[in-house]
């Protein structure tokens, strides 16, 4: 972002202003005081109002990014104006930029499938910028998702996902993303419990204990490339004690991580008998919990030294060789805490347990000393030393009820912490240990983030409040509310709420925001431009090389789209081709984009300026069909179509209807419990209604298409008869069950063919339907 | 312009320098005016600012609904403060509130398919609110999808879809609707003419056009929870007409109930990509839907689909008469009361008013005794609407802006330039008679880059919001409209707006019944039935219950939740991580989850909504103990499926999920 509409000259008379007026008296225009009156706001109200009013043509503060929860997005809004300005798509289809709508996104996401499984979805959680010398240097997102450990890449040029690498050994991670000063690694904690190598091991305590592990996942970023090198990640084995959040040691703690974790109870729930209390009770037994550190740098030594097992084709240090090489050591902590926030300086580290009404501060000093000498206090059941608690402890500070996350402000020991049950932020003091201010927000916040606020560079200024509920801050839209977002001023001694922004979809839980100044983004593609790889594609079209390629059943259209419109015009395919759309924007205007549609087909491209992706789909039912290129720049309805015929092929249109009878009866079958009713049949829609009349009365259950099982094969059959016998046999069969050549077939089949009862314009249907199976194309 | 907003921010403040005002006493530490200064704000700015801005916990006057393009969803945006209350899904997946990821939902988007052609995104523009007797009631919005001819019906009251239909006769549709004023009817027309697809018909072998009118009645089908209006395609009707680009449909009202208008232009054959000129023809087909209603249309091809009324026949019952109109003309707008219709030019500069009522008798022309009004807007008119019966505002293009017109002086009373090429604007109330004063209009803008903080090449649309209460129209507030590569709306008045905030514990909400999985406490449990396990369990801060069952590889899961939460914003959400299992519960609500379970292993299950300080302890283990042989042989698709088909499907369905 290197425009500046705000030059020197502002910025200076706003400094001028208030060091050589300070007693000047505000001049409230009429105007303003009229609308004040109104709209019944209160002075407050004005001066929030123009703290985020941010006009058109302005360029914001901070960049905010949050993931979206369940919707499986990273949201990225604007500080102050509180301006929702996109969605970028991660791991779930989003049909307003085209993700997973065309090859090249859909392959991205494909690095995510679980073993087969397709992934339409994820549960992003934690957001973290890439870093230099521990501050954001705006060139790389990552993201995780904890219902599917994976990790996304995402590319701050175009704001758009680059690569989706999986966890090899865990099955829930939700301890990610945090990123080490120089981006080196990715951390991706482990949550609940599992056996490492995905194998299948009874769940009881005793396998609990012994099996299933948790474990930090270091993930080797290649700043060079851009992207995560997986031949060069390793895991930390850990115990099964819920690892939770983590944070990078920085400045004095550089090269050192820190993690929380809960239910270190080892609890497994009801159990078999359901007769145990829940997790809830069992995982908060204790009176503390542990946090896990780790010396990364001295791990990758032991990594690149070999000393490591594979499993899943993953380096896997285990716990063993950790604790003799000194990698992993615990502190106790408060209860079910979330968060083990490191300072700026990176003396540090701030831990709230929800469970306990204090922070702890932990000095890093203090625990390098005990931990050069050796200077345990205990070790856990798994011989890893535990440090006391006690000798490390900087100090504890009294915040509120329900503490859980802290981010800093710029000021020298100045931190924000979010209280849940008390839905309050709290400002105060890690230095001095004590509280500054606390304000109240709506309602039970969860996360909060201050401007750059984890990293060595933090600028407090504003605050966010993640708030888990919404209740009765906006107007009611159903039973699923927004989550709401307030944005806090912290200039002045006292926190002020300046905005409530309602996030529409999605549930963030963690934010960074970056100064925008550390951004700047591409406005259009380079033409040919493939966003997934960003390169230019080989399949990138020049003006007037637009064509048709056909190779047996293969239909490649090399197309594009300008202001002189979509070329080409026509395409003429057969029933059952697979047909490729390679599309180029040839434009290079920003706003100059195109959406391409292939009406009832489910064919849909965004392309923005200089975009080249494939579209596939196979062309499985028979007609014409208009497609249409929108141009985004034009404010009138679309007028630029083009037309594909589909010629008819019956072999395949056979194929068709009878797969998807059979897939229909499978979706039927799968769309009901055990327990449930059948549901009704789904209709045929797209095949000839007399086939509906054949399904609907059992034809099907003797007669079929290209075979004689139980009854003789039905194709060409109105060719070995006439339409009017066909009609009559249908009708009334008993009418020729002497018929020395049915005689044939009954003795052939075992089974007369039965009166069904259709009537009669029903078998005269059926009869047509019969007859479409044999025209040749 | 940098320059002279410069010039104009250091006036302003000197200004508020030298007039030593007094002001309200809280402004006195003189914070108000160096906020203005250090973030440069003009007074225009802080009026734009303190008209949109809503304290915490206030509510918004209005509620516009917006269809957004591609993106299937429907953006409820609260007006003035702009801000985003909610996407709901309609026509694509939206894991957050579960849509296409639980049973119930999956069905509907499924059933709206056209056989292996399963739709995931829609086009929409203008959706339509229902009304009674004229007037907006709350009860359902109607959203279009252009691209496959399909219509969503979302219910107000839980903001949930509820119903898709599908057009069985046309591959896609406008991607507006219209509604009559007692919703009797919700009214589709096609975009661009098409080859029909109805058999045995020789009305196939060429392009037609089509206003389609599908009726939205009670329906008896389910024990619903409480009475249900879904759109029925039993007694719904097409009528064909000519081929032609046809604009949005138009319903009559007041004092043209029962009819609906269609205006349809530039048609050249049967290939029809070419550029139209501003010298096409346009056609106005009137139809009197109210004389044919009861009349028995076409035979059906297909026992449920609809009816259809051939072009021919339609004309020779008297229900259809065509009008030609003046040149260029692209679309027709109703005023509130029905009596006038108010047609804009793509290329002309002018826009012409007729009154309905002339369009009665023989006469097939508009010809120059049919008094019309023309006014000038010096451009052509993307979009324009009525403001009462007398006051139109329109967006205008070269340069973009928007314009008042007062019909009864014939001119242009006021005018807004706004810097780009206005689309398509909202003027909430315009579809309804009201009495509402004019307050507030948005203008879709499909040009954002260099509005904001710029974000990459692919971005949504912007709004802005243009106040109306005075003289002189003001640009308030410009949005971002993430989500949207298209903008059009309707709204109403939030107050309208009653909304439940939870539901009858055991509500399966996509079918409005109580679902049959309803699951009390104490009434957990796992059933096993050969290879298909059914666990019901119930959500509630801060546990699954059962928190742990396993079944065997290759079983058929079925997993029914029953959130027993009763407290408002009580959401939990639920997964079994790596299966793509995924639900929104909302307090009250059941939802369903199948998969087969055909990997074997420890799979942790947890609530994906943070619902209380335990909620990362809301956690569960799923186990599917190996077995290879049940596995290869029992898995529910390739057991129910054969190998042919399960092939046919990976081929038709290639990378797409």
């Amino acid at each position: 972002m290197k425009r500046t509409f705000l030059t020197s000259p502002l910025i200076v008379l706003g400094l001028w202003f208030p060091l050589y007026s300070p007693s000047a008296r505000a001049a409230i225009p009429d105007s303003v005081m009229k609308i004040m009156k109104e709209r019944k706001l209160e002075p407050l109200n004005v001066l929030a109002a123009a703290k985020t009013f941010t006009p058109a043509h302005r360029e914001d503060e901070f960049m905010c990014f949050n993931s979206g929860g369940q919707a499986a997005s990273v949201i990225a809004y604007g500080v102050p104006s509180m301006r929702i300005y996109k969605y970028i798509p991660t791991a779930a289809p989003d049909a307003s930029t085209g993700y997973m709508f065309d090859q090249n996104s859909s392959k991205l996401v494909a690095q995510g499938d679980w073993d087969g499984q397709k992934l339409t979805w994820g549960d992003t959680h934690h957001p973290a910028f890439s870093e230099t010398d521990g501050k954001y240097d705006g060139r790389f997102l990552f993201m995780n998702d904890k219902a599917n450990p994976r990790i996304f890449v995402i590319d701050l040029k175009d704001f758009e996902t680059k690569q989706i690498v999986k966890n090899p050994i865990f099955m829930s991670a939700h301890g990610g993303a945090f990123v080490t000063p120089n981006s080196e690694y990715i951390i991706e904690g482990a949550q609940y419990a599992a056996p490492t190598d995905r194998r299948y091991v009874p769940y009881n305590q005793e396998n609990f204990n012994n099996e299933y592990r948790g474990g930090l996942t270091f993930h080797k970023f290649d700043n060079q490339k851009g992207r995560i090198d997986s031949s060069k990640s390793f895991t930390l084995i850990a115990p099964p004690y819920s690892q939770d959040l983590s944070d990078m040691g920085k400045g004095e703690s550089y090269g050192w991580s820190f993690t929380n974790s809960f239910c270190t109870e080892r609890y497994i729930g009801t159990g078999e008998d359901r007769k145990n209390p829940p997790f809830e009770a069992g995982c908060s037994q204790n009176d503390v919990d542990f946090m896990h550190v780790v010396n990364w740098k001295k791990a990758e030594e032991v990594y690149k030294a070999g000393k490591f097992k594979k499993i899943n084709g993953h380096a896997v240090i285990s716990i063993e060789t950790a604790i003799k090489e000194g990698l992993l050591f615990l502190i106790p902590e408060p209860k079910s805490p979330h968060g083990a926030d490191v300072t700026p300086d990176g003396r540090y580290i701030v831990v709230a347990g929800k469970l306990d009404t204090h922070a702890s501060v932990f000095d890093f000093r203090k625990i390098k000393q005990l931990v050069e000498n050796k200077d345990f206090k205990e070790f856990d059941a798994y011989g890893i030393p535990i440090l006391d608690m006690e000798r490390v402890l900087h100090g504890q500070v009294q915040l509120g009820l329900g503490p859980l996350h802290t981010q800093f402000g710029s000021e020298p020991g100045v931190a924000y912490t979010s209280l849940y049950l008390d839905s309050q932020v709290v400002k105060w003091d890690y230095l001095e240990k004590k509280v500054l201010d606390k304000l109240s927000i709506n309602y039970n916040i969860g996360h909060l983030v201050s401007m750059q606020g984890d990293s060595m560079d933090p600028r407090g200024r504003y605050v966010v409040a993640l708030n888990k509920l919404a209740v009765d801050r906006f107007n009611q839209v159903g039973p699923l509310l927004p989550q709401n977002h307030q944005l806090i001023d912290t200039r002045d001694a006292k926190m002020q709420l300046l905005y409530d922004l309602p996030l529409p979809m999605g549930e963030p839980h963690y934010t960074v925001c970056i100064d925008t100044k550390k951004l700047d983004p591409w406005k259009v593609y380079p033409v040919g431009f493939d966003p997934t790889t960003m390169k230019v594609s080989r399949v990138a079209t020049a003006r007037g090389k637009e064509r048709v390629v056909r190779s047996a059943s293969k239909l490649e259209v090399y197309a594009t789209v300008s202001e002189a419109g979509f070329f080409p015009k026509t395409i003429n395919a057969r029933q059952g081709d697979e047909v490729l759309l390679h599309i180029t924007n040839l434009e290079q205007v920003p706003d100059h984009s195109y959406k391409f549609t292939l009406q009832g087909y489910d064919v849909l491209g965004v392309y923005p300026a200089g975009k080249t992706s494939t579209l596939r789909f196979v062309a499985s039912q028979s007609g014409d069909y208009d497609y249409k290129a929108d141009a985004q720049a034009s404010t009138f309805d679309t007028r630029e179509y083009g037309l594909l015929k589909i010629s008819p092929q019956p072999t395949f249109e056979t194929r068709r209807v009878t797969s998807q009878k059979e897939h229909v009866r499978y979706f039927d079958m799968l769309a009901q419990g055990p327990q449930a009713d059948p549901a009704e049949s789904v209709l045929l829609q797209s095949s000839h209604p007399g086939h509906q009349v054949f399904e609907d009365y059992g034809c099907s259950a003797c007669h079929a298409f290209g075979s004689d099982e139980a009854a003789p094969d039905l194709v060409g059959v109105t060719k070995r008869r006439s339409k009017e016998w066909l009609k009559k046999w249908i009708l009334n069969p008993e009418n020729y069950y002497d018929d020395p050549e049915i005689l044939k077939y009954t003795e052939k089949y075992g089974v007369q063919m039965p009166n069904q009862g259709l009537k009669d314009e029903e078998a005269a249907l059926v009869v047509e339907y019969l007859e479409t199976l044999n025209k040749a194309p | 312009m940098n320059l002279t907003f410069r010039i104009f921010t250091i006036l302003f403040v000197l200004q508020a320098c030298s007039e030593k005002k007094e002001g309200d006493s809280s402004f006195s530490d003189g914070a108000l005016n160096r906020t203005l200064l250090e973030r440069g704000l003009s007074e225009a700015d802080l009026i734009g600012a303190v008209k949109t801005y809503q304290a915490s916990g206030v509510h918004d006057e209005y509620l516009g609904y917006y269809g957004t393009g591609s993106s299937g969803r429907v953006a409820v945006v609260a007006l003035p403060s702009m801000k985003i209350l909610k996407f709901v899904g309609v026509f694509s997946n939206e894991p957050w509130q579960g849509f296409g990821f639980d049973n119930e939902s999956r069905r509907i988007l499924r059933e709206s398919g056209r056989d292996e052609i399963q739709y995931h995104f829609g086009d929409s523009l203008v959706p339509a609110l229902s009304q009674t007797a004229g007037a907006h009631d709350s009860r359902a919005l109607f959203l279009a999808d252009g691209a496959h001819a399909r219509i969503g019906l979302m219910d107000l009251s839980e903001y949930e879809t509820r119903q898709i239909v599908t057009h069985p006769y046309f591959m896609s549709s406008h991607p507006s609707l219209a509604v009559d004023p007692d919703t009797r009817y919700v009214m589709q027309v096609t975009a661009n003419p098409q080859f029909p697809k109805i058999p045995q018909s020789t009305l196939s072998k060429q392009r037609w056009s089509a206003a389609t009118f599908w009726r939205y009645e009670e329906d008896q089908g389910k024990p619903y929870l409480h009475p249900t209006l879904l759109l029925n395609p039993k007694n719904s009707f097409t009528v064909l007409l000519p081929a032609g680009l046809s604009a949005d449909p138009v319903m009559g009202k007041g004092a043209t109930v029962g009819k609906a208008y269609v205006v349809s232009h530039c048609f050249q054959g049967q290939l029809y990509s070419q550029r139209c000129s501003s010298e096409d023809e346009s056609v106005l087909y009137a139809i009197d839907w109210k004389s044919i209603e009861a009349k028995s249309p076409r035979p059906r091809p297909r026992p449920d689909d609809m009816g259809y009324w051939t072009f021919d026949e339609a004309k020779k019952s008297g229900a259809i008469t065509a009008w030609k109109l003046p040149l260029g003309t692209e679309r027709a707008i109703i005023s509130p009361k029905g009596d006038k219709l108010l047609l804009t030019q793509r290329s002309g500069k002018d826009i012409v008013v007729i009154n309905l009522k002339d369009l009665q008798g023989g006469s097939d022309l508009l010809n120059p005794a049919v008094k019309s009004l023309r006014v000038n807007l010096g451009g052509p008119s993307p979009d324009a609407a009525f403001f009462g019966e007398e006051t139109i505002y329109a967006s205008v293009l070269n340069p973009g802006r928007i314009v008042k017109v007062d019909l009864n002086q014939e001119k242009i009373v006021d005018q807004l330039e706004l810097g780009f090429d206005p689309g398509r604007i909202m003027l909430p109330l315009s579809d309804v008679v009201s009495d509402v004063p004019a307050s507030y209009l948005t203008v879709a803008n499909s040009q954002p880059h260099g509005r904001y903080s710029a974000t990459g090449p692919n971005l949504g649309w912007n709004m802005l919001l243009i106040d109306l209460s005075s003289d002189k129209m003001r640009v308030l507030y410009n949005q971002s409209m993430s989500q949207t590569n298209a903008l059009g709306g309707v709204a109403m008045l939030a107050k309208m707006n009653e909304t439940i905030t939870k539901y009858k514990i055991g509500t399966d909400p996509r079918a409005g019944i109580e679902s049959p999985f309803k699951t009390m406490p104490g009434q957990e449990r796992v059933v096993k039935e050969g290879n298909r396990v059914h666990m019901f369990g119930t959500v509630i801060r801060s546990r699954i219950t059962p928190d742990y069952f396993e079944v065997q590889q290759g079983d058929t899961v079925t997993v029914s939740l029953t959130n027993i939460e009763q407290a408002h914003d009580q959401t939990h959400g639920f997964t079994i991580g790596t299966y793509n299992v995924h639900g929104s519960l909302e307090p009250g609500k059941t939802a369903t989850f199948t998969f087969e379970a055909d990997r074997s292993g420890v799979f942790p299950m947890y609530c994906t909504e943070f619902c209380s300080a335990l909620h990362l302890e809301m956690q569960g283990y799923f186990l599917v103990k190996p077995s290879p042989v049940k596995a290869m042989e029992q898995a529910l698709y390739k057991k129910y499926l054969k190998k042919d088909t399960r092939d046919f499907f990976k081929f038709i369905k290639g990378e797409l999920r």
